[in-house]
């Protein structure tokens, strides 16, 4: 009787596993019907590759928190904020780029600090804790510029070699920013299999209290998952702004709840112990053809967040119901 | 007292440990030692102290005073983790383990296996589980979550978890309370062969007969206080009952209740017919008289609390026919059993008994809160009235009505529960555990109390582990096992011993059953 | 021997603990009170033409809609919940108020149409919440998304001047010879009736008793899922009068900019003003005096020539000092 029972969880898990996937090709099929050749261009695909992967950078670290039980939805303003700082550096206070994009990399850093002391050390639930801290970073990146977007000058030394990392393709044709997100999503899943950190992050996600007392130490381990999402949020804004040549502090508004759901997306368990680094590929890729597709069907931004938000929506509600 | 002063050395000594919360003692001046080798058994009841001697040992606490030895050297633990890798080790009745992670991972984590790279080696991790696993005897895939294994496997994971690295000293705290019979024998096999290797091993557990199967000497404690150390051969199980219970206060009433004659034409008021639920309740028929006392006697997991769910409405998974009055009965809510005048008084008092933020009005109130609104407003002087009445009837003792419930004593807060369901026209009450974590006065009253709602003619459904409870105070004793009721018990009939042997009776036929249907396969 | 050991024990213990846990409790209680007295004082120092009767008016008819908002946030929270689409809701009671109005002139109308579109958000938060068992807060967070996308597309995203007698009434009208705003009028109205249905009727224990313990309500015979359902309608009502009070104030729709940041300022209000993010308790004057308070740490900024924005970022230091502080006591 158990052997049967593990096969047919077996069959269940294989197709669990593929069913996103399936999703996707289903995606992509339905995609290249409706809109021909302007979706199944190589120019077109490596775009929709080219945008996700920031966001994709980014998700690694959400993906990290919910496995390790908790949330971070202040992911978008550390970006945006990192965005608006290195911009501001550059443009108002005149400093050399590399030094600028020093002193934006402290951002993720020290947000990440203050999040993983909130929560573990002040026991803050993660939610609310990121949404207050998130609230906060979207303030400062409006008071860095009164409410505006700065433009970075194009005569700003070096800055083309700056937006390469965003702009540029691999032999041509692989957006780099792509293949540093695989990169990363594999040193990621590297890391939460093979070392001790990693399996504590796990072990804290399943049973915090169980996890302690196996001698596993919980606010450290914590404190190092939060520290990990806003630096990866904060590389994230580098690349956007790499990007997009601007620190617009209405960008990455979104990115805590549309996160969270990639992730859920990605075969990650909603509260925590269970997933897999990879899925998130899947997961980003899933988010990133609903945008594209949204966009050659010519909808206006409000249809597409309301679009998306129900989709989004779906996903966890189909995870809540299995 | 029994002073044993042998030279051996203690694997582990606590001397003189006090300890108190907010000014009431919880431990005071107590002395506790284990051998290298030994079964020690830690006995006392609610509120003796065990867990609070435990919790010190392991760092959980910190005592205020005395001295913890270790192999003849002081330790002071801050933390649980601390003391772990001292090699105090400790499994607890609720598990204490990743149920996501793989079997190998649950053993490992902490201390991981790890190739040259420092990178965790997986097959080598596997392999190791499946060694250690296997001198335990237990052959499974350790690739799987744990959360796919059965309580007792998961137990046996736990344990050799905790024995795996330097362990000294081992304590089973209730670690038996989810296991069946047959996997007790299990474990005691495991704690012979640690014995063996020398483990000093302390041994909590509330069931009298497994004490004097596997443990080689007895700590008493009473109200904080030690009250003495026996070697398990010199004492025997009234030996043992009068020294963890202390003199014969609470033991003077264990006297059978009257046999009410009353009974014998009194209406039928509820009845279960041929109720079975999956793998928990089998073929239950019961019928529950006016002003009846009708205790389930049981060990845990025999089904006695999922019977009072079905009857109470909170399971609605389950097949057969219950009537009300005669009247088959649909619903499967508690909100309409409470309608009807069925009441359930939770073994769960904390988790699903009081609303804990809430006065001690509102949660008296709080089922029949209907009854004192009109168009959803509240009446308060109505409510107020009423709910003075009950607290002054059960004697709830409460500077105000609007303290927190939270606030008072647990016997308290059972009182003001039974009040919640006595405020209303209720004709049928179950107790489960009633008197769970309660002193001994309190639970005196509470057992008056039961007596006295049904000589006032309401019916009660009595579950309680403790069977000398049942014997004082049944007007009949259903003994269920594993699901099957295997005996019923009346009049003069009724004692802790007949309640004893029919539950071994029974378990055997029952096993003997299954043994045939299954044509002697395999019973996991 | 032990019950008089026991019994010393407590007075002892009360005694000692009135210095410390009192203390920190009365704090906590009353933290937002205290944080307004200082505010006052810190803005009748430095601040000229403070202390006139004018500013007390200016606030409270600033306070109103955030008001309505945080009454309802309250009882969510006590009921163990979070609503995190107030704003957008908000937004979309403004836009369909002001675009009807503008259609059709008919100002009752179109103030019944835009409750009822905000009932039914409330309608579906409750569902997610209390039948779909995700939680609250990822639950708000997509509906607060889809919510303002809806009154965006509404309005196809344009602001629009609306000009309507009852608005003129509710916002600019003075009455008295101490010129108090009208608006006053359902301020106070508002937090009187959230105190009603807190304390005297049936729903408002309900509403506590699921905030306490979903599974004892349960077994006390209370719907939890239709108490919640509850819930959120009433906090999708309360929201639907916030963003039609901020239409007639200002004067437009604008589904950008109409209650966004309201839902975190409400929490703010909720949780300085007492009330355990874990539900069970409402405080709801707590949560008044939250409000205001939420409303002199803007107008503090504004006095003192700080960006704007530099009272959100106090205002969401406060909501982690304040459940901090919570936790910090439960323990």
């Amino acid at each position: 009787m158990n052997k049967k029972e593990i096969t047919m969880q077996n069959v269940r898990n294989c197709l669990r596993g593929k069913g996103t996937l399936l999703v996707l090709i289903a995606m992509i099929l339905f995609s290249t019907c409706t809109f021909g050749s302007t979706f199944m261009s190589w120019s077109n695909l490596s775009n929709v590759l080219r945008q996700m992967s920031w966001f994709g950078i980014a998700a690694i670290g959400v993906n990290l928190c919910i496995i390790a039980g908790g949330r971070d939805v202040s992911v978008g303003y550390t970006a945006m904020l990192t965005g608006m700082i290195f911009t501001f550096c550059i443009t108002k206070l005149g400093l050399n780029l590399w030094i600028a994009v020093l002193i934006a990399l402290c951002v993720g850093p020290f947000v990440g600090m203050i999040n993983g002391f909130i929560i573990a050390k002040l026991h803050v639930r993660a939610m609310i804790a990121t949404l207050s801290v998130g609230w906060i970073l979207s303030s400062l990146g409006l008071i860095i510029n009164n409410d505006s977007t700065i433009y970075i000058s194009k005569q700003t030394p070096y800055i083309n070699l700056f937006y390469s990392i965003s702009r540029s393709s691999l032999f041509g044709f692989l957006p780099t920013p792509f293949c540093i997100f695989l990169i990363l999503v594999f040193a990621f899943w590297y890391f939460t299999t093979r070392t001790s950190t990693g399996r504590a992050i796990y072990a804290i996600g399943g049973d915090a209290e169980s996890a302690s007392m196996m001698g596993i130490h919980v606010v450290k381990t914590q404190m190092i998952t939060h520290f990990i999402c806003s630096v990866l949020a904060c590389i994230a804004g580098l690349f956007l702004v790499a990007r997009t040549g601007v620190g617009d502090p209405a960008s990455c508004s979104q990115w805590g709840f549309t996160m969270m759901s990639t992730v859920v997306i990605g075969g990650t368990r909603m509260r925590g112990g269970r997933g897999d680094i990879r899925g998130i590929i899947i997961g980003v890729l899933i988010y990133g053809m609903i945008g594209n597709m949204l966009t050659m069907a010519g909808m206006t931004k409000y249809w597409q967040d309301m679009i998306t938000g129900l989709v989004l929506l779906m996903a966890i509600l189909s995870q809540n119901f299995k | 007292m029994d002073n044993i002063q042998n030279k051996q050395e203690y694997v582990l000594e606590a001397l003189h440990i006090n300890k108190s919360f907010a000014q009431i003692p919880a431990l005071s001046d107590v002395n506790f030692s284990v051998r290298p080798g030994e079964v020690m058994a830690l006995m006392g009841e609610n509120g003796a102290g065990k867990s609070t001697l435990i919790k010190i040992i392991t760092g959980l606490y910190t005592k205020e005073s005395g001295k913890i030895l270790l192999d003849g050297k002081e330790i002071n633990p801050k933390t649980v983790v601390e003391s772990q890798s001292m090699g105090i080790r400790s499994v607890y009745q609720e598990l204490n383990l990743s149920p996501f992670l793989s079997v190998a991972e649950n053993l490992f984590i902490g201390h991981e296996v790890k190739d040259s790279r420092g990178f965790i080696d997986w097959k080598k991790t596997n392999e190791e589980a499946e060694r250690i696993l296997a001198e335990m005897s237990i052959q499974i895939d350790v690739t799987r979550p744990l959360q796919e294994l059965t309580a007792a496997l998961q137990q046996m994971v736990a344990i050799a978890r905790a024995v795996m690295i330097n362990a000294k000293v081992l304590i089973l705290d209730e670690a038996t309370s989810s296991l069946d019979e047959d996997e007790v024998q299990v474990l005691f096999k495991e704690i012979r062969r640690l014995k063996e290797k020398g483990i000093g091993i302390i041994y909590v557990t509330h069931r009298m007969n497994e004490v004097f199967t596997i443990s080689d000497r007895i700590t008493v404690l009473r109200n904080g206080k030690l009250i003495g150390v026996y070697n398990s051969a010199d004492i025997d199980m009234n030996g043992l009952v009068t020294s963890m219970i202390g003199d014969a206060v609470g033991r003077a009433e264990i006297k059978r209740k009257k046999v009410n004659d009353a009974l014998k034409s009194a209406p039928v008021i509820y009845s279960l017919k041929n109720i079975n639920k999956k793998n928990r309740l089998y073929d239950v028929n019961i019928d529950i008289k006016q002003g009846e006392i009708v205790g389930l006697a049981g060990l845990l997991g025999s089904g006695r609390t999922e019977l009072a769910k079905i009857i109470f409405g909170d399971d609605a998974d389950f097949t057969g026919e219950r009537l009300f009055m005669g009247k088959p009965v649909e619903h499967r809510t508690p909100a309409a059993s409470i309608k009807n005048g069925i009441a359930y008084c939770t073994e769960e008092r904390r988790s699903e008994g009081i609303f804990a933020l809430m006065g001690v009005d509102d949660n008296i109130i709080m089922p029949s809160i209907r009854n004192y609104t009109r168009f959803g407003v509240i009446d308060n002087g109505r409510k107020a009235e009423v709910i003075r009445k009950f607290i002054d009837r059960l004697a709830v003792k409460t500077p105000s009505a609007k303290m927190e419930i939270r606030k008072l004593s647990g016997g308290n807060q059972q009182k003001a529960l039974v009040a919640r369901w006595l405020c209303m026209d209720t004709k049928l009450i179950i107790f489960d555990e009633p008197t769970r974590g309660i002193d001994v006065g309190a639970k005196g009253e509470i057992e008056k109390l039961i007596q006295k709602l049904a000589a006032d003619g309401l019916s009660v459904i009595y579950i309680s582990s403790e069977f000398e409870e049942l014997v004082r105070g049944c007007d009949r004793i259903l003994v269920l096992y594993e699901g099957h009721v295997v005996e019923e018990l009346t009049g003069d009939a009724i004692s802790s011993e007949n309640i004893s042997s029919a539950i071994a009776a029974g378990g055997k036929r029952i096993h003997a059953q299954n043994h045939r249907e299954e044509g002697g396969g395999a019973h996991v | 021997m032990h019950r008089i050991i026991e019994k010393k024990g407590v007075a002892l213990m009360s005694r000692k603990q009135i210095s410390k846990t009192s203390v920190i409790d009365f704090i906590i209680n009353n933290a937002a009170i205290l944080m307004c007295v200082i505010l006052i004082i810190y803005n009748s120092v430095f601040t000229a033409k403070f202390f006139q009767i004018n500013t007390l008016w200016n606030m409270l008819s600033q306070t109103a809609s955030l008001m309505f908002v945080t009454m309802g946030m309250t009882i969510v929270i006590s009921a163990g919940c979070t609503d995190l689409s107030v704003g957008a809701i908000m937004a979309i009671s403004s836009s369909i108020c002001g675009e009807l109005i503008l259609a059709t002139g008919n100002e009752a109308l179109a103030m019944l149409i835009a409750i009822a579109a905000c009932l039914l958000c409330g309608l579906v938060n409750g569902t997610l919440v209390a039948k779909c068992n995700l939680q609250p807060m990822v639950a708000m967070l997509v509906t607060r998304m889809v919510y303002r996308a809806w009154a965006q597309i509404y309005t196809s995203g344009i602001a629009r001047t609306v000009n309507s007698a009852f608005g003129r009434l509710i916002a600019q009208t003075r009455l008295f010879s101490f010129r108090m705003p009208v608006i006053v009028i359902p301020m106070v109205f508002i937090i009187c009736l959230a105190a009603f249905i807190v304390k005297k009727t049936r729903f408002g224990k309900y509403v506590e008793a699921v905030g306490n313990n979903q599974r004892t309500a349960y077994l006390c015979g209370i719907s939890v899922t239709g108490t919640i359902m509850a819930v959120y309608l009433l906090s999708a009502f309360f929201a639907s009068m916030a963003g039609m009070i901020e239409l007639f104030r200002s004067g437009a729709t604008d589904a950008n900019t109409i209650g966004i940041d309201y839902e975190m300022s409400a929490i703010a209000a909720t949780t300085i003003g007492g009330t355990s993010m874990r539900g069970g308790k409402a405080r709801l004057l707590g949560a008044a005096a939250g409000a205001l308070l939420m409303t002199l740490i803007t107008m503090t900024v504004n006095f003192t020539n700080i960006t704007y924005q530099m009272a959100n970022v106090l205002k969401a230091v406060i909501i982690i000092m304040a459940l901090a502080m919570q936790s910090a006591n439960r323990s």
